[in-house]
């Protein structure tokens, strides 16, 4: 990258790439909890 | 670090220079900039601080004396579940992000935040989240009960609240997860070229860190509080013990997500501080890498140590031991970190300025914040510990004169470069002195009262409580008070007084001091070399 241009661009689309990322982890996470809780309990619906 | 950069105050009065597109209202409600975002979370993080403090308030006033004088045991239950879900979600947290939207652009050269608009959608979602949070006050059966911990069965019985409880949390989570992400891929994405990750001043490193831990911990409690909503309202059993469920799973859940929480409290304080002691100091910060490794460290073991907050709860012995033991371990990285903050002022040419006070009162409160939860760590004394009023000292010595002390000691710190002009130091000393007296004035004597065995969560107790109780009350509304005049000296600041320099102090590092003061709308458009 210049280093008296900034490639905005190209920073924004990697950022939204790796945002999107870590979105789907958030969800995961978010998922995975309400599983491992079904799976422990298992009275838990 | 050095950085040379085209955002000095020569080109201050060009096109970098131009300020925000819209006025009016729609300044604030469109707005994409990370400064004017910075500002609205400051803005409501303060807002909140008053409106939990004045529920504080309540709940001091109520145990000035012995027996019930002013309210009514259930609303008592009310305003202390609200104080701290206020004061966690909506002072302590949003003020964090605040500084980190104002400063990490900065920080890092950044000219915004990787995803502006999303941005805006974090900060918005707040005023809603505690709209309705706030409403749960005038809706049949008040406002929720039961403790920020929303324990079942107990939780399962708010009224009308509850989904609106429920609803409130989901919102601030997800405003946090987007704010933990736009935080991340900032500093990941938008870094000046020539700033590795080893040459990021430590306020950007512990908000990186932090931003994960909200990325891993958030959804837990949203998994946690969807639950809790399908059992009261969709037939499941999750946690209904009548149904096969298991109450103290939501324990382990909650407190997976809760301990986490803790440290996403004071991560960014520690970086604020980092900060703030090499500056006033006139020296380096000593150990910068070790510094960075404490903070991982602190972060991972936040994930291993929840059960400490349920030994009584009920647990194998191995388990008790395991939590007993990693929780002690904290106090290693936590330890590395206070040495490494004694070590830059050792020796150094130290001021005091208001900063610097409120860092210093911050290493010696802090610790003292950290040593009850070393005593709290062990399983044989908790079980003294446990529900009385040393753990309500406990925390609020890490979160008030931790946290809280952390957050004025920042906003002293950049206010000069946010607003151009510099704060009535006079003022700022009084202000300090004041909060500092008040503030032990208020959850020292609490450390006696638990030790005695006044239990915590109650709106009445035995007369042998009353001295410290009354003195704890005194305090509460003198640090109340005393915040007034932090009002009132931002005021001042923010509409004139003495024009700051770009630098501010003397010789500070870090790129946020290398633009004029005010910081102008728009910074970095071309990026500075961090060499």
């Amino acid at each position: 990258m210049s280093t008296d241009v900034r490639d905005t661009t190209t920073q924004r689309r990697a950022a939204r790439r790796s945002a999107a990322i870590l979105g789907v982890v958030a969800v995961a996470v978010f998922v995975a909890f309400i599983a491992a809780t079904v799976l422990r309990s298992g009275a838990g619906v | 670090m050095t950085a040379t950069t085209q955002n000095d105050a020569h080109h201050a009065d060009d096109h970098h220079d131009h300020g925000p597109e819209l006025t009016g209202i729609k300044r604030w409600l469109f707005t994409t900039n990370h400064k004017d975002i910075g500002t609205m979370y400051l803005i409501f993080s303060l807002v909140m601080l008053f409106v939990g403090g004045a529920m504080a308030l309540v709940i001091r006033t109520e145990l000035g004396q012995p027996g019930m004088q002013f309210v009514q045991p259930d609303f008592y239950n009310q305003m202390v579940t609200m104080h701290a879900l206020i004061m966690i979600f909506g002072a302590v947290m949003p003020a964090f992000v605040g500084l980190a939207n104002w400063m990490i652009p900065l920080m890092v050269g950044a000219p915004d935040m990787a995803l502006p608009r999303m941005n805006n959608w974090s900060f918005w979602i707040l005023p809603v989240a505690f709209s309705i949070l706030l409403a749960t006050l005038f809706v049949p059966g008040g406002a929720p009960a039961g403790g920020w911990t929303m324990y079942p069965p107990l939780v399962l019985q708010t009224g009308d609240a509850f989904p609106m409880l429920i609803f409130s949390v989901h919102l601030m989570g997800i405003s946090s997860i987007m704010g933990a992400i736009n935080i991340i891929v900032t500093i990941m994405n938008m870094r000046a070229p020539g700033m590795t990750l080893l040459k990021m001043p430590l306020f950007v490193w512990t908000w990186l860190i932090t931003a994960y831990l909200l990325i891993a911990v958030m959804p837990v409690l949203a998994g946690a509080v969807t639950m809790l909503l399908t059992d009261q309202f969709f037939g499941t059993s999750f946690f209904r013990a009548a149904g096969g469920g298991d109450p103290v799973m939501f324990q382990h859940i909650f407190w997976f997500f809760g301990h986490p929480e803790v440290y996403i409290m004071i991560l960014p304080a520690f970086g604020i501080i980092s900060e703030i002691i090499p500056t006033f100091s006139r020296k380096p910060l000593f150990g910068y890498t070790s510094m960075v490794y404490a903070t991982a460290s602190i972060a991972f073991l936040s994930f291993i140590v929840w059960a400490h907050h349920m030994f009584t709860a009920g647990m194998p012995l191995t388990g008790q031991l395991f939590f007993m033991f990693t929780t002690m371990l904290i106090a290693v990285p936590t330890g590395v970190k206070v040495f490494n903050w004694a070590a830059t002022m050792w020796k150094g040419a130290m001021t005091f300025e208001t900063p610097m006070l409120f860092a210093v009162a911050f290493l010696f409160l802090f610790t003292i914040g950290g040593f009850s939860g070393l005593m709290l760590a062990i399983v044989p004394a908790d079980f003294q510990y446990h529900d009385s009023y040393f753990v309500v000292a406990h925390f609020h010595y890490v979160l008030v004169p931790g946290a809280i002390f952390a957050i004025i000691a920042g906003v002293y710190y950049w206010l000069p470069k946010w607003t151009g002009h510099m704060y009535n130091e006079t003022l700022g000393k009084a202000h300090f002195w004041l909060t500092t007296i008040f503030v032990n004035l208020t959850f020292f004597p609490m450390h006696f009262l638990g030790l005695a065995g006044m239990p915590r969560r109650i709106p009445d107790y035995s007369t042998q409580f009353a001295d410290f109780n009354m003195i704890a009350t005194v305090g509460a509304f003198g640090f109340g008070l005393s915040q007034l005049l932090f009002v009132w000296i931002i005021v001042q600041c923010a509409r004139g007084g003495k024009k700051a320099t770009a630098e501010v102090w003397e010789s500070p590092v870090g790129l946020e001091w290398t633009v004029p003061s005010p910081a102008p709308h728009h910074t970095f458009d071309e990026p500075p070399v961090v060499k």
